[in-house]
């Protein structure tokens, strides 16, 4: 095959042919197919052709201006070479054919340009990949180097000091209304006074296990500890001969507040907080503000709880009544950080001191006065305020997150910063919004800039999370019928946050689903207990039990108490044959009777109760006061919930 | 005379091409014939020349094959492509209306138009 014989070939072999015959990396073909001019170059041309030195000067400037391809320069020198020698043998002066040769620099890039167009299709191709990779190249790189400007340069613009107004409420009050000082006193002195025994319980329940962890001392198990456990005579023992500062703990419970003076976390024990400086700048972010009052309150109803079943048990009323009342005042005792985790804490200690009263009455009935019982009922009733939980630390917290982490063009928008992508990098490891722990390492530097175009603007991050908080509060207000609104407020998150880790509000939300339940259902077992203590002085003064709940109302009870999953009517109320039934129809919304649920998933979920209707996207159908149009509740299981259960013979 | 640049780019393609439909032509006789058929009006230098036939090649409307000469050396000899044919019958039939609206204009002598049949 001649590859230089197109006239028979079709454009298609044409162009492969020109591919092999021209393209360098194919000169191992040209000389397997032994092509005369596959070696030469352009010069050995010109030297062959032996012309005039001024015409040979003029096609060498010119060809090597071309740039091109060896064999392409080769290609284009032969036929200057026979034009000029052609000019010459019609006996042309040099002079002329110079001048009729034109620029060699213009004829140079136009015969560059011209061979160029010649060349074939897979080297266009990849001409213009590469054109197409330098140009998204180019345009990524000036797109990079304008997000670098504006992150290295975005500076938050940190004016609200959170900590400090948090801590100056305490300012309002004395010393002798804080409680924190005796907490901490009492606490210390309790460590000191159980090391010995707790120690010693341990390494005999470790032995008695056979070396292995065990959990089950005494002095890790209080307040239900059975009678019968090895290590209860001990433990009530070191309970009695801590009395003089149990006083002290009790009699501190009813001071106004806790006044504790908050700190930022330093450490992990919590031992040597941070106070809050004046200069906010100078502050960690809010989320590092340590809240170490909620484990020590926890602790302390524990220990009153459990002094509470001792005295009971040693007919101790007026301690019973006094630890009883004192736990009830821990969870009504102000703190100033208005935290969703301290309304959870208070919940907590109101339902073990719920249990307590219960147990107290189930296996003591006759021990409480009946000066007791009415004190305890007023006091159930001031707890109730305390129980109503509070978002607005939260919402300091994530306010402060953003005036640390973004911008602020002074109308309620920014950018994230280097210093804001760090805290939402040290998220991920738990260091909770200390940029120092980030390594500022090439590759955070490198793609932060990127971030900006990920990381949502600090204007619709702060709508979506306060508008979540909106929706909370609201469902508090409105009832456990409404709380499908938070899964529809969590679902716009989702939707909102493409890369959940680079959106505060993912990471900063609460589990906010879950706290609504346990909020409506301390509502439920307050007044449940309220109940229980009617009862219990209704049958005090008339000798027997009522047959309905609606005769203890208004002498017994200001109003009767509201079964929230069964709207507008009370709790039911039934007298066994052994003492007397307290319930809620629980999730299914039919009264069983008194049957408990056995399986406990099955009720405790309103939303399992009010599941909203839905359209055919899945989207919840909303009534025109925006509260969800309801479906039946086709999830829960058959049975009740049995909120107080007294099975001691009464009558 | 010459003709200014951009009537060049129009004519000069449309020139070769019809010298190409009657015989194949090497680069120097393409120059000496276009010089010689139009006073000079068409000449031009290699500068010209060679980039205008790469072109026309590219575009598929010549085609060129390396061939021995009388005299021995090489000569590279252009051919017009079937499709070369078919650009060229479309140029003439523009330059015709061209000519024609010229010579209405009374730019151009009627015999002029008669010239490109």
């Amino acid at each position: 095959m001649n590859p230089s014989n197109p006239s028979t070939q079709s454009s298609l072999s044409r162009a492969w042919t020109w591919s092999i015959q021209y393209s360098p990396l194919l000169n191992a073909y040209r000389l397997l197919a032994g092509r005369r001019y596959s070696k030469a170059n352009h010069r050995d041309l010109l030297t062959a052709a032996n012309l005039p030195k001024n015409l040979h000067t003029l096609i060498d400037t010119t060809v090597k201006k071309t740039k091109l391809w060896k064999s392409e320069r080769a290609d284009i020198a032969r036929e200057l070479i026979a034009h000029t020698q052609d000019a010459l043998d019609a006996n042309r002066t040099e002079q002329h054919i110079i001048e009729s040769f034109g620029d060699p620099k213009k004829t140079a890039k136009l015969l560059r340009r011209a061979t160029k167009r010649k060349r074939p299709l897979y080297w266009r191709t990849l001409r213009n990949i590469r054109r197409t990779i330098a140009a998204l190249t180019l345009l990524l790189f000036i797109t990079y180097t304008g997000l670098a400007a504006r992150f290295f340069t975005g500076q938050p613009n940190i004016t609200k000091n959170y900590a400090v107004m948090i801590n100056a409420q305490n300012d309002a009050y004395s010393e002798d209304q804080k409680a924190w000082p005796i907490y901490k006193e009492v606490e210390s002195a309790w460590v000191l006074h159980i090391a010995d025994a707790q120690q010693r319980q341990t390494d005999n329940a470790s032995e008695l296990n056979g070396g292995q962890n065990d959990w089950s001392a005494g002095l890790s198990n209080y307040p239900q500890i059975p009678t019968d456990h090895r290590d209860y005579a001990e433990t009530v023992q070191l309970f009695k001969s801590f009395e003089p500062q149990l006083k002290r703990l009790r009699q501190a419970t009813h001071r106004p507040i806790v006044g504790i003076e908050l700190g930022f976390i330093n450490d992990q024990d919590y031992k040597n907080p941070l106070p809050p400086s004046t200069n906010p700048e100078e502050n960690p972010s809010l989320i590092n503000l340590g809240l170490p009052h909620l484990g020590q309150m926890k602790r302390s109803a524990k220990i009153l709880a459990f002094d509470t079943l001792i005295a009971a048990r040693e007919q101790d009323s007026d301690r019973t009544y006094q630890n009883l009342s004192a736990m009830l005042a821990l969870t009504r005792q102000k703190t100033f950080d208005h935290t969703l985790l301290t309304g959870l804490v208070n919940i907590a200690i109101t339902n073990l001191t719920t249990n307590i009263i219960t147990q107290v009455i189930q296996e003591h009935p006759t021990l409480l006065t009946r000066n007791h019982l009415v004190a305890l009922s007023h006091e159930l009733a001031l707890t109730r305020p305390s129980l109503q939980l509070s978002v607005e630390g939260e919402l300091m917290m994530f306010d402060d997150f953003l005036q640390r982490a973004y911008t602020d063009n002074g109308k309620g928008n920014g950018r994230i910063t280097s210093k804001g992508l760090f805290m939402l990098l040290d998220h991920e490891q738990e260091n909770w919004g200390d940029p120092s722990q980030i390594p500022a390492n090439t590759a955070n530097l490198l793609a932060g800039p990127a971030t900006l175009a990920i990381v949502p603007n600090r204007k619709s991050q702060a709508t979506l999370y306060h508008s979540m908080m909106a929706t909370y509060k609201h469902i508090l207000k409105e009832g456990p019928h409404t709380i499908a609104l938070i899964d529809n407020q969590e679902q716009i998150i989702d939707n909102n946050s493409p890369i959940p880790d680079f959106s505060p509000v993912t990471f900063l939300l609460p589990a906010l689903g879950r706290s609504l339940d346990r909020s409506f259902m301390v509502q439920m077992t307050t007044q449940a207990t309220t109940t229980l203590l009617a009862i219990e002085l209704y049958k005090r003064d008339t000798g027997h039990l009522p047959d309905t709940l609606s005769q203890l109302s208004p002498n017994y009870l200001p109003t009767l108490p509201q079964d929230l999953f069964n709207p507008g009517q009370p709790l039911k109320y039934k007298i066994t044959d052994t003492g007397y039934l307290l319930y809620s129809v629980a999730g299914d919304g039919d009264d069983d009777n008194g049957k408990a649920v056995d399986d406990k998933r099955h009720w405790v979920y309103f939303s399992k109760r009010y599941p909203p209707l839905k359209d055919q996207q899945g989207n919840i159908i909303l009534d025109n006061t925006g509260n969800p149009k309801l479906a039946p509740p086709s999830r829960a299981k058959d049975g009740d919930w049995i909120l107080i259960n007294i099975t001691t013979p009464h009558n | 005379m010459k003709l200014e640049r951009e009537l060049m780019r129009g004519a000069g393609p449309t020139a070769v091409l019809k010298l190409l439909s009657t015989q194949s032509m090497y680069g120097y006789q393409l120059v000496e014939t276009l010089a010689k058929q139009t006073n000079g009006v068409l000449a031009m230098g290699q500068s010209t020349l060679y980039p205008m036939l790469y072109n026309l090649q590219s575009k598929g409307l010549i085609e060129a094959e390396w061939q021995d000469a009388p005299n021995g050396r090489q000569r590279k000899y252009y051919n017009l492509t079937t499709k070369g044919k078919r650009k060229l019958k479309a140029d003439l039939d523009a330059w015709k209306k061209l000519t024609g609206a010229m010579a209405n204009l009374g730019v151009l002598p009627d015999t002029t138009v008669g010239a490109l049949a």
